[in-house]
C-alpha cells in the first residue's frame, strides 16, 4: 500500500512494513490472516496435489499454510520476494515455499497450469486490476478457481481518494463483480468480512501503532486501513474461470 | 374398484322403519379425506339408509380414518 | 422447516454429544461402553470395545496413561474412574482376540521413518487401509516404547506383548527394515518411491531441524507428501503420554490415506483430536464414592467390577427423564426434531409423527430443565401450524376441543356485561371456560366477592364496578396450530373487552392469563389470586376459608401456565399461609411444575397418553398407587398424603379423575354457602338405580377437604354447566329470560351405565344424542326383528361426524339410550344413487 501527498514519512510507510504489524498479524499482513485463507480454501475445496499460485504472496505465509495443511503444491509470486524489509531488518521468508520474484502483470508461468490462484489484499494495489484479472484467467486451468480478498466500498457515495491508495480503485461490490465477469470469470460467492478490518485496527493499536495514524486513514490522506465508519469494507470472493 | 365385504354377520333381519323393507347387501361408496372406498353394507333398497354396526365403526373404520389422517 | 432450522434445533440437544471421557481421549475410546461391560465382567466384549479404536491394543491397553481421568465427571463425585487399571485387567482376562484383517491393497505405499509407538500406530492404521508400509529404523523394534512411562504392573509382560503386536503388524503386511540409518537422503528416496513419508518423533530432530513445525491438524510439512510428528512434551519423571503418541501416528496415517485418495486433508477432522464435549450430565442425585484403590499388582476381578460400576454412564436425557410424552416415543429431542423435519418433507406416504407432534403438552418443562433451553413445545407448535397451513392436520385430533371452544364462545354461553346497576367497569372478572364447565357455582359468588371488596378505582365514581366476561380465551385454537381461528377468537374477545371500556382483566385461570397477555398486549391482565392476596393482606377477615378435618395441609400443584408467572404462584402460597394451611410441595413444582396432560390439547389428541401423564402426576402428588402396583413410583415421605389443591379447573378435574383427591383453591378460600342455589347440572339421568360410578376411592382419607372429593363432570355436563351459568346470571342479575330452547330440550332421555361410559369414552354429548333422537321421530330408524329387546337404531350426521344411537322408545318424547358410537367416514352413494 503506497501513499501520496506530503504527509510525514512515518505515516506514509506502507502498513505491512510497520513494526506494529509484525506483532499484530504474525503470520500474515492482512486483515483476517490465515483464518480467511482457510475460509477461501474450504470454499474452493482444495485437494492435495492442487497447483495453487499465491499472487502477491508477501513472505509466503499463505502458500506455506496451503502446502502444510492442505497438501497443495502452492507457490508464491511477489515483486519484492526476498526483499521485504521491516525498517532495516530483512523479513524471513517462509522456508520450503517455492517463490519467484515477478510482477503480477507479467507472471513467468505456463498458461493453464494452476488449479487455483489466491490474491489476498493485492488486487487493489495493482495499477491495472482489470488487466491483471485477464492475466490470472489465462494462468488457470479450465474450471479453475480464483480467490480474492481485498478492500471495497460498502457505502453508496463515492469517496474521492487519491490514486494508488488502497481504495483508489473505487471498487464497490457490483463494480468488482462486473470486472470479474468481463475478465471471463463466473462469480461463485461474495462474502463480507468487514469486521476483520476493525479487529486488525484494534490489534495494531494494542501492538503500539498510534491511533492517530489510523485516523488519518479515515480522511483518506494516506493509504491505510480505514475506519469502518468511512464505508470501507473487506470481502472474500470466489470465482470460477468460465469457458 | 371392486366392492369389499367388510362384515361377517348377516343383517337381513334388520328392517327400515320408514319403508318397512328388510335391509339388503348394497354397494356403498364411503368417503373420508378425498379417499373413496366401495364396500358392501346392508342398506334399505327403497330409501338408501345404510347400517353401520358398532364394531365396524369403532374397528376397521376408525383404523382407516386414522391411517388417512396420518397421510 | 428448512434444513438450516433443523440444524439449529438439533444443535441445542446435547444427547448425542460424546461423554467427556471419550472427547478427552486422543483415540476416542468408547469409555462408557467399556465400563458397562467391565461392570458386567464381560471381558471379551470389553476387550472388543477397546480393540475397535486402539492400535496395538495388547500394548496400549497396558500402558495407557488415561488422560480421560482429567475430564471424568465422576471426578466431581468422589474421584475419576481408574481407567488405566481397568484396561490392564481387561487385557489380562480377555480370552478372545478380535480378528484383524488387512484391507485389500490398492497399490499405495508409504514409508515410516523411525520405530517408536507413533510410528507403529501409523503403520497399524495404514495397513488396515490397504497401504503397503515399510518402517525404517536404526534402533531395534523392541526398543519402540523407550521414553514412555510403563506402569509397574505391566513391566513383566510388556516386552512379550510388544513382540506379539509386532508379529500382528508383520502379518498385516507391514515390513520393518532394521539397521537402517535415517538420513534426509533416505527420506528423499522414500518420498520418490512411495509418495508419502511419515517422520516419527524419534526421527524428527534429525530430519526436521531448523524447519517450521508441521501443521497441527494434518501433520503436513512444506514438502508435499511428507508428514512429521514432533516429539511430545514430557516430564523427566513421567515420560511422554503413550496414548497421545499413538494418536500422532493415527493422525499421520489419516493424512497419508487421504493424500493417496486425493481427498481433502482437512474436511471433517475438527474433532479428530481432544475436544470439549457439550454433553450435559446432572450430578444432582449422584452419591459421591471414592475410587477403588489400585494395588501394586493391579485390580482383581471384584475390584475391577466395583470400580467399573462407579461409571456414571454419562448422558443428558434431563428432559426425557421428567416428561412422559418424551419417554413415550423412545427417543430424545434431537431425534424428535429430525423426525418432525422428515414428517414435513414426506410428499407421498405416511406421516408417522403426526400423533407425536400433537401429543406434546407445550408446557415448557423441557426448556426449563435443558441446559440449552431446547423447547419441544415451541418445536411442536411450529410443526402444528405448518401442518394446518398445508392441510395435513388430522381432523380428529382437535375436533372435539375446538367444538367445545366454539360452544363456549357461542350464544348460549357467552356474556360480557358491567355489574348490575353500573354503567362502567374498571375491572372485569374473566373466570375462563373450564371453571364454568367444572364448577359453575363458584363463579357468581367469586364475582360477587370481587364486587364487594375491590375498592373503586381512583377517578370518577363512574369507574367503579367489576364486570364479567364469560368466554374462552382461545387457548385450544392456539394449541391446535390454527392461527386464523385464534386470531378470530381473540378479535371477538377484544371487541367485548373494548365494549366494556377496556378494563383491567382479572383472570382466574393461569392459562387464560398467559393467552390474554400474549394475544391482547394492550390489556392489563392480573390474576385473581394476586387480587385476593393483596385485598386480604390488610383485611384477612374478608375471606372465611373452608375448614379441613385434622390439621390443614395441602399438596400444592402449580398449573403449567404459571411456569413463568412467579407473582401468581407467590400469591397462592401467601394466601394459603395467611389462613394457616401448610403447603407441601412436590419435587417438580414452581418453574419445574408438570402439566396435568391437558396442555397443548395433548390429552385430547392422544387420550391414552393423556391418561398416563395425569396418572403419573397424580402419583407424584401422593395419589395411592393402583391396585397390584408397588409404591415405587410414588415419592417417599409422608408429606404427600394430604389432599392436593390447585388453581386451574382443568388440572383439578383431571387429577381428581385419575386418583388424587384435589380441591380447587376457590373451594377452600371461598367455599359455597349451604343455602346457595346449585347451578351445576346433575349427572346424566340414569336408567338404573345405581349412580354412574365415580373414579375416586370410596374410603377417602380421614383428613382433608370435602371439596377434594368432588368428581369431574361428564363431557355433556360441562356443556350444560356453561349454559346454565349464563341462564342463572341472566335471570338473577338482570331479570332477563333466557332464549327458548329448541325442541330437543323437551325430550326426556335416560342413559344406561354402559351408554354413559361410552359417551365419555367416545366423546359423544347429550346434545348430540338429542339431535339424533329428534331426527328419529320421523320413523327414521332401524330395527333388529330378531332381537327380543326391541332396541332401535338411529343415526344423524349434523356436520362432519355421524352419530349412532341404540335406544328404546317409551313414547314420542321419552327414550332410554343403551349405546352410542360414531364415525367420520360417510356414505356418498348407495348402489350408485345418493340416499334420500
Amino acid at each position: 500500500m503506497t501513499c501520496t501527498g506530503t504527509a510525514p514519512a512515518a505515516a506514509c510507510e506502507p502498513l505491512w512494513a510497520r513494526p506494529a504489524m509484525r506483532g499484530a498479524s504474525p503470520d500474515a499482513w492482512r486483515p483476517g490472516g490465515l483464518e480467511l485463507t482457510d475460509r477461501a480454501a474450504a470454499l474452493a475445496g482444495v485437494k492435495p496435489g492442487w497447483r495453487v499460485l499465491d499472487a502477491g504472496c508477501g513472505t509466503g505465509a499463505s502458500a506455506l499454510h496451503l502446502r502444510r495443511r492442505y497438501g497443495a503444491l502452492a507457490a508464491g509470486m511477489d515483486m519484492l520476494a526476498g526483499r521485504h524489509r521491516q525498517g532495516d531488518v530483512p523479513c524471513r521468508v517462509a522456508t520450503g515455499v517455492p517463490m519467484v520474484r515477478a510482477d503480477a502483470m507479467q507472471p513467468p508461468f505456463i498458461p493453464e497450469s494452476f488449479h487455483m490462484i489466491l490474491c489476498e489484499c493485492v488486487l487493489s494495489l495493482l495499477p491495472d486490476p482489470a488487466r491483471a484479472l485477464h492475466i490470472f484467467r489465462n494462468l488457470l486451468r479450465s474450471g479453475g478457481t480464483l480467490a480474492v480478498t481485498d478492500l471495497y466500498l460498502t457505502g453508496q457515495k463515492k469517496h474521492t481518494l487519491p490514486a494508488g491508495s488502497c481504495l483508489g480503485w473505487q471498487a464497490t461490490r457490483s463494480g468488482i463483480l462486473t470486472m470479474l465477469r468481463q475478465a471471463g470469470f463466473l462469480p461463485l460467492c461474495f462474502e463480507d468480512h468487514t469486521p476483520m478490518l476493525g479487529t486488525l485496527a484494534a490489534r495494531l493499536v494494542l501492538a503500539g501503532e498510534p491511533l492517530c495514524s489510523l485516523s488519518a486513514a479515515a480522511a483518506g490522506r494516506s493509504a491505510n486501513i480505514p475506519h469502518t465508519g468511512t464505508g470501507a469494507g473487506y470481502f472474500l470472493l470466489l470465482a470460477r474461470r468460465s469457458g | 374398484m371392486s366392492t369389499m365385504k367388510v362384515l361377517d354377520k348377516d343383517y337381513s333381519h334388520w328392517v327400515c322403519a320408514r319403508c318397512g323393507q328388510p335391509l339388503q347387501p348394497a354397494t356403498v361408496e364411503l368417503e373420508y379425506l378425498d379417499s373413496l372406498f366401495n364396500v358392501e353394507l346392508p342398506a334399505c333398497a327403497a330409501c338408501g339408509l345404510v347400517l353401520i354396526p358398532e364394531d365396524l365403526a369403532t374397528g376397521k373404520m376408525a383404523d382407516v380414518e386414522s391411517l388417512l389422517e396420518d397421510k | 422447516m428448512e434444513q438450516a432450522e433443523l440444524r439449529r434445533w438439533e444443535a441445542r440437544c446435547t444427547q448425542e454429544e460424546p461423554p467427556r471421557c471419550r472427547a478427552a481421549c486422543p483415540l476416542h475410546v468408547d469409555v462408557k461402553e467399556f465400563c458397562t461391560r467391565m461392570a458386567e465382567e464381560k471381558y471379551d466384549q470389553a476387550w472388543a470395545t477397546l480393540c475397535r479404536t486402539m492400535p496395538l491394543p495388547r500394548v496400549l491397553a497396558r500402558i495407557c496413561d488415561g488422560p480421560c481421568r482429567r475430564a471424568c465427571i465422576r471426578g466431581q463425585a468422589g474421584g475419576s474412574i481408574e481407567l488405566p487399571a481397568l484396561e490392564h485387567v481387561c487385557a489380562q482376562r480377555a480370552t478372545r482376540q478380535p480378528r484383524i484383517l488387512p484391507a485389500p491393497s490398492r497399490g499405495k505405499k508409504a514409508a515410516v521413518l523411525g520405530c517408536d509407538l507413533a510410528g507403529l500406530a501409523a503403520a497399524w492404521d495404514m495397513t488396515r487401509k490397504g497401504i503397503a508400509v515399510t518402517i525404517y529404523t536404526d534402533t531395534p523394534p523392541a526398543d519402540a516404547l523407550d521414553g514412555l512411562h510403563i506402569p509397574p504392573a505391566a513391566a513383566d509382560s510388556i516386552d512379550s506383548m510388544l513382540q506379539q503386536e509386532l508379529d500382528t503388524l508383520r502379518r498385516l503386511g507391514a515390513e520393518i527394515q532394521e539397521h537402517t540409518e535415517i538420513t534426509s537422503g533416505l527420506a528423499a528416496g522414500c518420498l520418490e518411491e512411495c509418495g508419502a513419508v511419515f517422520i516419527t518423533p524419534r526421527a524428527y530432530d534429525r530430519l526436521m531441524a531448523g524447519l517450521p513445525e508441521p501443521d497441527p491438524l494434518t501433520l503436513g510439512t512444506a514438502t508435499h507428501g511428507v508428514f512429521a510428528a514432533p516429539p511430545l512434551p514430557c516430564s523427566v519423571t513421567e515420560g511422554a503420554s503413550p496414548v497421545a503418541a499413538a494418536a500422532q501416528g493415527r493422525r499421520a496415517a489419516t493424512s497419508v490415506a487421504r493424500l493417496h485418495e486425493g481427498a481433502s486433508l482437512v474436511a471433517g477432522r475438527e474433532r479428530e483430536g481432544v475436544f470439549e464435549s457439550t454433553l450435559f450430565t446432572s450430578l444432582e442425585k449422584v452419591q459421591p464414592a471414592p475410587p477403588v484403590p489400585v494395588p501394586a499388582g493391579g485390580y482383581d476381578a471384584t475390584q475391577a467390577r466395583n470400580e467399573a460400576a462407579r461409571c456414571l454412564r454419562c448422558e443428558c436425557m434431563e428432559c426425557v427423564r421428567h416428561c412422559i410424552f418424551l419417554q413415550e416415543y423412545g427417543s430424545y429431542p434431537k431425534q424428535y426434531a429430525r423426525r418432525i423435519y422428515n414428517n414435513e418433507s414426506i410428499v407421498m406416504g405416511t406421516r408417522q409423527a403426526n400423533t407425536m407432534i400433537n401429543s406434546c403438552m407445550q408446557c415448557g418443562l423441557c426448556a426449563t430443565l435443558c441446559p440449552n433451553g431446547f423447547d419441544m413445545g415451541a418445536l411442536c407448535a411450529e410443526a402444528r401450524q405448518s401442518m394446518v397451513r398445508r392441510g395435513k392436520m388430522p381432523p380428529s385430533a382437535h375436533d372435539f376441543a375446538l367444538r367445545d371452544m366454539e360452544f363456549a364462545n357461542g350464544e348460549h354461553c357467552t356474556l360480557a356485561r358491567h355489574a348490575p346497576d353500573t354503567q362502567a367497569s374498571g375491572w372485569v372478572f374473566f373466570p375462563g371456560c373450564q371453571l364454568a364447565a367444572s364448577d359453575p357455582d363458584s363463579i357468581p359468588r367469586t364475582w360477587e366477592w370481587l364486587r364487594r371488596h375491590l375498592p373503586p378505582s381512583c377517578g370518577t365514581a363512574q369507574n367503579q364496578g367489576v364486570g364479567l366476561m364469560l368466554r374462552c380465551c382461545g387457548a385450544p385454537a392456539q394449541w391446535s396450530g390454527r392461527n386464523e381461528l385464534t386470531a378470530g377468537t381473540v378479535a371477538a374477545l377484544k371487541q367485548d373487552w373494548e365494549n366494556l371500556g377496556s378494563p383491567v382483566i382479572i383472570a382466574a385461570c393461569p392459562s387464560c392469563a398467559v393467552m390474554l397477555r400474549s394475544n391482547l398486549p394492550q390489556a392489563d391482565v392480573t390474576g385473581l389470586w394476586e387480587i385476593m392476596d393483596s385485598l386480604t393482606d390488610s383485611r384477612p377477615d374478608i375471606l372465611q376459608p373452608a375448614t379441613a378435618d385434622g390439621h390443614p395441609a395441602v399438596v400444592l400443584h402449580d398449573p403449567c401456565g404459571t411456569r413463568e408467572d412467579a407473582p401468581m404462584r407467590q400469591a397462592v402460597r401467601s394466601l394459603l399461609e395467611r389462613y394457616g394451611i401448610a403447603v407441601h410441595e412436590p419435587e417438580l413444582t414452581a418453574e419445574t411444575t408438570e402439566c396435568c396432560g391437558f396442555g397443548g390439547l395433548a390429552a385430547e389428541a392422544n387420550a391414552a397418553l393423556g391418561k398416563k401423564i395425569t396418572e403419573g402426576r397424580a402419583l407424584r402428588l401422593g395419589a395411592p398407587p393402583a391396585q397390584g402396583k408397588t409404591a415405587e413410583a410414588a415419592p417417599s415421605g409422608t408429606d404427600l398424603q394430604a389432599d392436593a389443591v390447585t388453581y386451574c379447573a382443568m388440572c383439578r378435574d383431571r387429577l381428581a379423575a385419575h386418583g388424587k383427591r384435589t380441591a380447587h383453591l376457590l373451594d377452600i378460600l371461598l367455599p359455597a354457602q349451604a343455602d346457595a342455589p346449585a347451578i351445576a347440572a346433575a349427572p346424566l339421568p340414569s336408567a338404573q338405580e345405581e349412580p354412574v360410578a365415580g373414579t375416586l376411592p370410596a374410603d377417602c382419607c380421614a383428613q382433608g377437604f370435602s371439596a377434594a372429593a368432588r368428581h369431574a363432570p361428564s363431557l355433556s355436563a360441562r356443556h350444560e354447566n356453561r349454559a346454565r351459568l349464563r341462564e342463572y346470571l341472566l335471570t338473577s342479575c338482570w331479570d332477563e329470560a333466557p332464549a327458548a330452547s329448541g325442541p330437543q330440550a323437551a325430550l326426556e332421555i335416560r342413559y344406561t351405565a354402559q351408554a354413559a361410559a361410552r359417551m365419555e369414552e367416545r366423546r359423544i354429548l347429550d346434545a348430540d344424542v338429542r339431535k339424533v333422537l329428534l331426527h328419529s321421530r320421523d320413523n327414521r330408524w332401524l330395527q333388529d326383528t330378531r332381537s327380543p329387546q326391541g332396541h332401535r337404531l338411529a343415526s344423524l350426521r349434523p356436520v362432519v361426524v355421524t352419530y349412532w344411537v341404540e335406544f328404546t322408545r317409551h313414547d314420542e318424547n321419552a327414550f332410554t339410550v343403551h349405546n352410542v358410537w360414531s364415525h367420520r367416514m360417510h356414505v356418498r352413494t348407495v348402489n350408485g344413487r345418493t340416499p334420500s
